[in-house]
Formats: C-alpha cells, sequence, structure tokens
C-alpha cells in the first residue's frame, strides 16, 4: 500500500531503473536518474528543513523542478509551486503567506528574484537554493547552497519523508478579497485519485502521457504523480508552444503521446484552428479534460478526428484534489448549446447537491455542489476562517466533510450531476479559476485609478470568459488603459489581466447607486457582436 | 497599401481593443507573454476581415506572428497573391 507520493518513483527506480521517467525538452530523465538526484537534495534540504517546512519551487517546467518536488517531500516538507510568470507582487503575497525556508531557484528566475527578494524585507525571508547549474550573473543575489553541494551525498533513498495524512504542498488559488489562498493537499489525498484514475483510465508502463499544466495547478499533480505511479513516460510541453496550433499538435504526433489531459480552451483552440488531420495521432487512447466547459462543438471536431481515443471530462476544484467527478461521453451531445454534464464521483467521494441549509436537494432542483470524500483537503493555510466557511459537516452527516464549490448544478434522473455556473464571481478563462474581486483589488490599489470595475463577459466558442476593465482616473490624471494595463501587470499574473480596457468619465450606476455591472458587461460585449452571458 | 499602413493599424488595434503599447514593431509579444490565446484569435480575426488575406494553419508561425512587423509582411505578402479561403471555423 502506497503511502508517500514519492514512493511512486523510488518503487519504479527499483522496478524498472532504465525506463523514461520525465521527457523535458530534448532531455530524457529516467526513473533511476530522477529518483537519485531527488535522494541527493533531499539530503542536503534535511539538513535545514524540518518536516512540516515549505520550500518554494521558482522553476521553470522542467525534470529540476519534478527532482526538486520529490526531494521536498522525502526530506518531509511541502512543496510550494510558484508561477514564474507571476509577477513579484503576487508571488510576495504567496511567499509571505506560506513562510517558506528555502526557495529553490534557477537562472531563468534571476531578474525576478532582483524584484521579489527585496521586497520580502525586513521579514524572515526564504533561503535561497539553486537547482542545476548556478547562474553566471547573480548580482546581490546570494543563495545558501546550490544543488552540486549534494553531489557527495548518498543517492540511496531515505527512509522517512512525509505521507499519508502530512500535507504535500500548498497550491495558491485566486482570492475574492486580493490575497491567494494556499490549498493544503495532503499525500492520501493525491493518491487516493491516482489510484481511482490510473485503474478507471487503465493507465500503463506503455503509457506517454502529456504534462499539459503549469506545476502551479493541480491538474500538473496527476500527469506527474499519475504516471509515477503507472511506470509510464511523462512529457512536458512547454509553455510557449500554446499559442501556435501547428507546433503543438506536431508535439502531440512526434511524442506520439497516448494520453491527453488539459483544460477545454486549449483543445477548442485548436479545433478553432482546424490543426487535427484526419488519422492524426494513431496511438493517442484518452483524451481528458477539466477546469471549465468544453463546448460543444469544438468537443465534437475532436470526436470527429480521432474516433479512436476516449473522451472524459473531470470536474473538481484543487480543494478536493484535481477532480472529483468524471463523465466518459459516447457521443457529442446533439444541440449545440448543450454541455456534458460532470456526471458522477469518483470512487471515495461523494458529490451532493444543497440548499442553502446545507440540506440534500431532490432530483432535478438546482443547488450548490457539495464534495466530501478522500479528495478533501486539510483546508486553506493558517487560515482558520475560510476553512470553517467552506469546509463544513452537513446537518444530515454529521461525520461527512464537504467542501462547498460554490458552483451551481442538479442531479437528472439518471443520477448524472450537471454543472450550472456559479454562485459568486469567480470566472474561468482558458481554465485559470479567477475571482475578479481579486482583479478589482488590485485595479483599485493603483493611486492612479480613481474608480474601477472588472466584469466579464463569455465569449462565443472557446477560452471561457473575456475579462474586462472599465476605470475612472483619479482627478488630474491622465492614464491611458495601455499604462492602466502595464500597471496591472506588475500586481497580478497575465491570465488575470483584462483583455479589454475601457477609460471612463464615470462609470454606470444603477438604482442603487452601485456600479452597474451588467451594462458594463453589455458595453464590452458588444464590442464584438457577441451576447452578453 | 504599404507594410507602414499594415504596422500603425495593428497598433493601433492592439492600443484599441487591448490596451496593448508594444515598445516597437520588432517587439515579440510572444515571448514578452503579452498576447494570450484569446487575444491571438481575435487579433488574427481582425487581421483577416481588415486586410482579406487567410491565415491558415501553417501561416501561424513564430516568424509570421510574434512581432507586429512580422504580421505586416504577412499581410503584404499574402495581399500580393491570392488564394481560396478554406479555413475552418467553429
Amino acid at each position: 500500500m502506497v503511502r508517500s507520493l514519492q514512493s511512486y518513483v523510488t518503487r519504479q527506480a527499483e522496478r524498472r531503473p532504465q525506463a523514461i521517467a520525465l521527457v523535458g525538452g530534448d532531455l530524457c530523465v529516467t526513473y533511476e536518474a530522477l529518483e537519485t538526484r531527488a535522494n541527493r537534495l533531499a539530503r542536503l534540504l534535511r539538513e535545514g528543513a524540518a518536516p512540516g517546512d515549505r520550500i518554494g519551487l521558482l522553476l521553470p517546467k522542467s525534470p529540476a523542478a519534478v527532482a526538486a518536488m520529490l526531494a521536498t517531500l522525502k526530506a518531509g516538507a511541502i512543496y510550494v509551486p510558484l508561477d514564474p510568470e507571476s509577477p513579484a507582487a503576487r508571488l510576495e503575497k504567496i511567499l509571505r503567506a506560506a513562510g517558506c525556508r528555502y526557495l529553490l531557484a534557477s537562472a531563468p528566475a534571476v531578474p525576478l528574484l532582483r524584484q521579489l527578494i527585496p521586497r520580502l524585507d525586513p521579514a524572515p525571508r526564504p533561503d535561497l537554493v539553486w537547482m542545476g547549474d548556478v547562474p553566471a550573473d547573480t548580482g546581490d543575489l546570494a543563495a545558501t547552497f546550490c544543488e552540486a553541494d549534494a553531489s557527495a551525498l548518498s543517492p540511496e533513498p531515505l527512509p522517512d519523508g512525509g505521507a499519508g495524512d502530512d500535507a504535500a504542498h500548498l497550491l495558491f488559488t485566486s482570492g475574492s478579497t486580493g490575497a491567494p489562498k494556499g490549498v493544503i493537499v495532503a499525500h492520501r489525498n493525491v493518491i487516493a485519485f491516482v489510484t481511482w484514475a490510473n485503474a478507471y483510465f487503465g493507465v500503463a508502463e506503455s503509457d506517454r502521457v502529456s504534462c499539459h499544466s503549469p506545476f502551479a495547478f493541480d491538474l500538473s499533480t496527476w500527469d506527474l504523480f499519475g504516471g509515477f505511479a503507472a511506470g509510464a513516460e511523462v512529457h512536458l510541453v512547454p509553455p510557449q508552444l500554446n499559442l501556435f496550433p501547428g507546433r503543438l499538435v506536431e508535439f502531440i504526433r512526434e511524442r506520439r503521446l497516448t494520453q491527453w489531459f488539459s483544460v477545454p480552451s486549449l483543445l477548442a483552440y485548436l479545433a478553432r484552428f482546424d490543426a487535427v488531420q484526419p488519422g492524426d495521432f494513431p496511438e493517442l487512447r484518452r483524451i481528458i479534460w477539466c477546469g471549465e466547459v468544453f463546448a460543444t462543438p469544438a468537443l465534437r471536431y475532436w470526436m470527429e478526428q480521432v474516433p479512436h481515443a476516449s473522451f472524459t471530462n473531470l470536474y473538481g476544484p484543487t480543494e478536493t484534489t484535481i477532480a472529483s467527478s468524471y463523465h466518459t461521453v459516447e457521443a457529442p451531445p446533439s444541440n449545440p448549446g448543450a454541455t456534458v454534464p460532470i456526471g458522477r464521483a469518483c470512487d471515495g467521494e461523494t458529490l451532493h447537491i444543497l440548499d442553502p441549509d446545507l440540506r440534500p436537494l431532490p432530483p432535478c432542483e438546482v443547488g450548490e455542489i457539495g464534495i466530501g470524500g478522500a479528495g478533501v483537503t486539510l483546508g486553506y493555510w493558517r487560515d482558520p476562517e475560510r476553512t470553517r466557511a467552506a469546509f463544513v459537516t452537513l446537518p444530515s452527516e454529521p461525520a461527512c466533510r464537504v467542501y462547498r464549490t460554490g458552483d451551481l448544478g442538479m442531479r437528472d434522473r439518471e443520477g448524472l450531476v450537471h454543472f450550472l455556473g456559479r454562485r459568486d464571481s469567480q470566472i474561468k478563462s482558458r481554465g485559470h479559476r479567477i475571482e475578479l474581486g481579486e482583479i478589482e483589488a488590485a485595479l483599485l490599489s493603483m493611486p492612479e485609478i480613481g474608480e474601477g470595475a472588472v466584469v466579464a463577459f463569455q465569449a462565443e466558442g472557446f477560452g471561457g470568459h473575456t475579462i474586462c476593465c472599465a476605470y475612472v482616473a483619479e482627478a488630474g490624471v491622465a492614464l491611458s488603459p495601455a499604462v492602466a494595463r502595464q500597471r496591472l501587470a506588475a500586481l497580478v499574473p497575465r491570465y488575470m489581466l483584462p483583455a479589454r480596457w475601457r477609460a471612463m468619465d464615470q462609470l454606470p450606476s444603477n438604482a442603487n447607486g452601485k456600479v452597474d455591472r451588467v451594462a458594463l458587461r453589455e458595453m464590452f460585449s458588444q464590442e464584438r457582436g457577441e451576447p452578453a452571458s | 497599401m504599404s507594410e507602414t499602413d499594415v504596422v500603425q493599424a495593428l497598433l493601433a488595434f492592439l492600443r484599441e481593443r487591448f490596451g496593448v503599447e508594444p515598445p516597437s514593431a520588432d517587439a515579440n509579444l510572444i515571448e514578452g507573454g503579452i498576447l494570450d490565446s484569446m487575444m491571438f484569435v481575435d487579433l488574427i480575426v481582425f487581421i483577416e476581415e481588415r486586410f482579406a488575406v487567410v491565415a491558415e494553419l501553417d501561416d501561424l508561425e513564430i516568424e509570421n506572428f510574434a512581432t507586429v512587423a512580422g504580421m505586416a509582411r504577412f499581410v503584404i505578402e499574402r495581399n500580393s497573391r491570392s488564394r481560396p479561403a478554406t479555413i475552418h471555423r467553429l
């Protein structure tokens, strides 16, 4: 019985040391190489990090980042994957909240670190550790040690490390008040999903699985640990391919992938450009998506182009680990406006449709989706208030701890659950979960902004929501949308940056004197002649 | 229409639609993370409609679409010959 995530790799390294574990760029890494690299680094980290300490990973999507995750777990510590594309201001919030002992970084992060490290003073700040080669020009950035310092240490597996209920990683998601929330994911949460998913999908040694999601998002957790559990090859998809449909399909062809898992907006983007040729991807057996609704016309395109693959929709927020329900599609919905159900709970998990008093609703009634069972995480890092509000027990089943998703859903007469939108202003844009409140809080923190509002409308066809920003500059300040956008880019990640901007003399208000968000949505969506959602 | 006219039209579109002001026509909008996939689609639709060209899959390469100058060269080059419009639209 597996109790820790790192043991998946140890087991493969013992059984099939020369099998390929990871392919990143031109680099093929065997299970043995990954295991010994992680073992050495873990011994080094253990000298300064105690069990339960947090270790931040500011690393590009690479085998080095995966070795750093494993080493952290082997040291009994908790890794905090950080998106190197995020601005320093947001990373600062995450690092302050997580309180990391070490920050593992490499050369591409040097310019970002130069901004980030001074911002962390005078608070206790993490010691810097260079992964891989020490960057040539680090300026005044002083690292405590580097990975090469571990080269003389034993490559043998470490006897202990984190397991079971211990936290494995913190994943920070968008928070409506402006501060990202850190979800505490335990080893056993991930193991429960990997066990179900690998059995359901039949993931095997012979598989070559994609890893498309960035490491700071939890879909990548299954790509990595699901792949390692099966002894499969995990192929890291370079993020710079994302905009070029031709290159992305070429990647799937050349790597002869057998499993593709991503947000649906990416699949819809490839469909938009008719990038898949008939007869493409003869070895691709499974196409799996999660994170948002897959537009039916794009799904139909994929099912027609790759008829030999199975198509499965997964659903579930980070708070309940990777995904909690599934639905394998036999045929695309006949009505292009209809969407695929989120389906039934994965083994060991439960889906509840709840009224506002958390009582279960009968079939065909719409309520909030609650999720219970093996995926329910430990809560939000050092935030008991938000944890109590979102992780509750049901009056009808006091033993059952349930996460309130904020999603609306309905169970049909066949027992399949359907997703019907949000209770609040959280949106999905290209699979990213975004609180409009976080963007608005960042906008309003800019001194040049007098008034501002961030709204979103549903774009046609693919990609989820388009984020839009209307603002009124502070009296006497000239602020063009281009400058406003640039300022905001220093505060929020790129995927949260509004795509549409409008400088106004005043924002429209409704009868209550509040900003009229409906009118703003109309204004932006009509810019393109698309209906407001 | 000259290449400079196309560059000006593209810069105006980027500014007015997205609030994006590239430092120059040669600035890499992809590596700089300025364009995302949704903006990219909007931009291609604009180029196709405004300049009556069709961008096919093989055209969507970094050489053509990473910079405003590259897009302008693509438009001029494509305008000098005519091709059937066959791109699949969802």
